[in-house]
């Protein structure tokens, strides 16, 4: 492995990089905000698991959480900042440039 | 986690948050069903008319053109009526819109469609015009605009059913 590609794999955001919060970044930047219930169902992550990687993205300034009640009833809501969209598209960026180099090895 | 899953996970996401509830085509399904009714009521009516009035030979277009037709007052009523229920349906939708999901895109589509019967009911109710032959445009509009709200409404609730299958079908990840 070339240098240049070692120091783009260690150049990872790792907030990023962990499948679980990829996963929460995701499908957080498709749309303008995401209730726990919903993200809990289309990530397929556990509540707890779920809870987790979203308050490290949030102390990380990638997701912003909304907590409202409708009703009685709590809900909790996560928004993607402008720079959690930024950190999701440079990782975007990375791998693309990554990933056809360390194929080819 | 897979690119496949990332994309999928993307993609249900998107199409939630286009057609959940009121997104889902309710607004325009209510409206296109209150078009509906209203059609119903102007054809059984002017059916009623043909075959009350008409001369034997004369085909219903024929009849339409020539001859000077008033709303009966219950029609009038339905029809001055109709933008005003379809605007309490609007209005209950949002409010569940607001605390299911969006509110409908099309409310504005909606209430024009809905008042389009009463103003050419009024129209009718003028002794100096005929509820004829040049009405029979209004008429295709009408219809057009029923069809194309029954269909959207259509659509987009299928579409949001299938979301929602979509989205119930995920599996939880191993972690």
């Amino acid at each position: 492995m070339k240098e240049a590609s070692l120091k783009s794999i260690l150049g990872l955001d790792r907030m990023v990089h962990e499948p679980a919060r990829l996963a929460i970044l995701t499908v957080l930047s498709a749309a303008e905000d995401v209730e726990f219930l919903f993200l809990l169902k289309v990530t397929g992550l556990s509540k707890g698991n779920l809870s987790v990687q979203a308050q490290k993205l949030e102390a990380a300034g990638y997701v912003q959480t909304t907590k409202g009640f409708r009703g009685r009833i709590p809900v909790t809501s996560f928004k993607i900042t402008p720079e959690g969209k930024k950190a999701l598209i440079a990782y975007h960026a990375q791998m693309r440039a990554l990933l056809p180099k360390t194929a080819k090895k | 986690m897979d690119r496949d899953r990332l994309a999928h996970m993307e993609d249900v996401t998107r199409r939630y948050g286009k057609y959940r509830p009121c997104g889902a085509g309710l607004g325009v399904l209510w409206g296109g069903l209150l078009l509906g009714v209203l059609g119903v009521l102007l054809l059984q009516w002017t059916q009623h008319e043909y075959a009350a009035s008409a001369v034997p030979s004369q085909t219903l277009w024929r009849f339409l053109r020539d001859t000077p037709l008033t709303p009966p007052g219950w029609l009038q009523i339905a029809a001055t009526v109709s933008p005003f229920i379809g605007w309490l349906g609007l209005l209950a939708i949002a409010a569940w819109a607001v605390v299911w999901g969006r509110r409908s895109r099309d409310q504005l589509l909606v209430m024009f469609a809905v008042s389009v019967p009463s103003l050419y009911l009024m129209l009718a109710t003028d002794p100096n015009t005929n509820l004829a032959a040049g009405d029979l445009i209004i008429f295709g509009t009408y219809f057009f605009l029923m069809m194309w709200l029954l269909l959207q409404g259509v659509m987009r609730f299928s579409r949001f059913l299938k979301v929602r299958a979509d989205l119930a079908a995920i599996q939880p990840v191993d972690e």
